[in-house]
């Protein structure tokens, strides 16, 4: 099978070749900006999971949800959940649909050249995302700032770019890492940060169940890692 | 082998009368009878008689899910779980999703974890005779539930209120009947109902209310995708649908 390669974090396999930005490397940017040059040419060539796979898939994800919800001791033949089983596949490749597309696709046309030198932010960026690891909804709001270095991308790109990565089964750290190297790839800026804070159902709907809890995570590259007073003044924003 | 097939067959049999979920259309007559008579008696028509009974009986007789059916049924779900993972395309041997389809599947038994209980064992030593005829309301009583059309959660808060009839209820029974309810296969109106219907049946108040304001994920994440979306459902019974000046001061109470 094509995706049984072990060291292949599917995360960020399409069609069985590995990104490798989307391989995160506890995150030296100086690494980070060497694998970039690697992956804008693996970009070109990616193919993402196609819409008629998931025609194709569909009757076994429903079976399987069958097989769930009869495991559960419910009954499949009442009203209410006749078509539970289809609903759930459907909502379930939705949820994934970020399987689908390519940073490639998105960005390709939407880089202008600007004379901009100053902090570009875009935040409270709604995400929904699933959690790898208990299949179970995190949500919350994302913040991206940027540097651009005489080129500036459309704004709502940086929103699609979100959603590519959060429509995925994610982990919020990953998430946030991915987020930041697909921006650092395409503008190549002086520096990009990303800070998300998501509540995580797995935590609040079962576990330690504690409701008001937030996990927050950041991401800082170029000059935000490395001026304080950058990233003073992003954080500021975001929190204003 | 058999024993479980015997079980499972037992299961459909009882789901099919008195579904896990129960019926709330079963219960209806217990509730419009006491609404016809306007007090707290039920007076039974000869028709409901037969339903009423068999509504009470199958309220303290629920069949309910154990431990042993969740621990049968785990490796099913989890093997379940890892096809719907090969089917949108991850590799379910890598290392974030190696042991994901037994953690999901024992998410979801503890999300439909109200099958296992019955709301008997729950209420039984908790109803208290007291004086006490003046409104009482929990509000803000946090729910998570699963939407029974997409296996999607929703969460919202819970609001109840009830005149109690010199017999009043520990306060956590009324969260703790919220938490059987919400954690099935749920649809919110179904919920209201369900959670006002068991108070009814175990106290025999003169009235109960019951308001749920949900935000469905089905909804915020998927579909309309409209983010500040809340659903709002109550059910009244007895005083509190016919008098229109008690549902307002419930109302005006829980409003913040």
């Amino acid at each position: 099978m094509e995706y049984q390669k072990a060291a292949a974090e599917m995360n960020g396999v399409c069609n069985g070749n590995i990104i490798a930005e989307y391989n995160c490397h506890n995150g030296f940017s100086e690494q980070a900006m060497i694998e970039s040059k690697k992956v804008a040419v693996q970009n070109k060539h990616e193919k993402s999971r196609k819409e008629s796979e998931d025609e194709s898939k569909l009757p076994a994800l429903e079976a399987a949800y069958n097989t769930i919800l009869k495991g559960l001791g419910e009954n499949t033949d009442r009203q209410g959940l006749l078509l539970t089983p289809w609903r759930a596949a459907k909502a379930m490749q939705f949820l994934t649909k970020g399987y689908h597309e390519t940073i490639y696709d998105i960005l390709n046309d939407a880089i202008f050249d600007e004379n901009h030198d100053e902090m570009v932010m875009v935040k409270d960026i709604d995400m929904f995302s699933l959690c790898e690891h208990h299949l179970v909804p995190f949500f919350g709001k994302v913040h991206i700032g940027y540097l651009p270095n005489k080129r500036v991308v459309g704004l709502s790109k940086l929103a699609r770019i979100v959603e590519i990565f959060s429509r995925r089964l994610q982990v919020q750290e990953r998430l946030t890492k991915q987020i930041a190297l697909a921006i650092t790839e395409a503008l190549n800026p002086a520096g990009v940060a990303v800070v998300i804070e998501a509540a995580h159902m797995c935590m609040v709907m079962r576990g330690v169940q504690k409701m008001n809890s937030r996990t927050i995570t950041s991401t800082m590259l170029g000059v935000f890692r490395e001026d304080p007073k950058t990233r003073e003044e992003f954080l500021s924003l975001v929190r204003s | 082998m058999d024993h479980a097939k015997q079980k499972q067959s037992e299961k459909q049999a009882a789901y099919s009368t008195d579904s896990v979920n129960g019926h709330v259309e079963e219960r209806a007559p217990v509730l419009k009878s006491s609404n016809r008579t306007g007090g707290p008696q039920v007076v039974p028509s000869e028709e409901t008689r037969s339903h009423t009974s068999a509504v009470m009986e199958s309220w303290k007789e629920e069949r309910t899910r154990s431990i042993q059916d969740n621990e049968m049924n785990l490796p099913g779900i989890a093997a379940a779980y890892t096809s719907i993972l090969r089917g949108l395309g991850e590799d379910p041997l890598r290392q974030g999703l190696l042991k994901t389809p037994w953690r999901a599947a024992t998410a979801m038994q503890f999300f439909t974890k109200g099958y296992q209980e019955k709301i008997s064992d729950v209420l039984n030593n908790a109803i208290f005779d007291e004086d006490h005829d003046e409104m009482v309301i929990v509000k803000d009583i946090d729910m998570f539930s699963m939407c029974e059309h997409h296996l999607v959660p929703f969460i919202g808060k819970v609001h109840i209120g009830y005149l109690p009839n010199k017999r009043v209820v520990g306060l956590s029974k009324l969260a703790r009947i919220v938490e059987i309810y919400s954690r099935r296969l749920q649809v919110q109106e179904r919920l209201t109902k369900q959670i006002a219907a068991a108070i009814t049946e175990s106290l025999q108040p003169p009235g109960v209310g019951v308001v749920i304001e949900a935000s469905h994920m089905c909804m915020v994440m998927r579909g309309v995708q409209k983010m500040n979306s809340k659903t709002v459902t109550s059910t009244m019974l007895g005083v509190f649908r016919e008098d229109p000046k008690t549902r307002e001061e419930f109302l005006k109470l829980i409003k913040d």
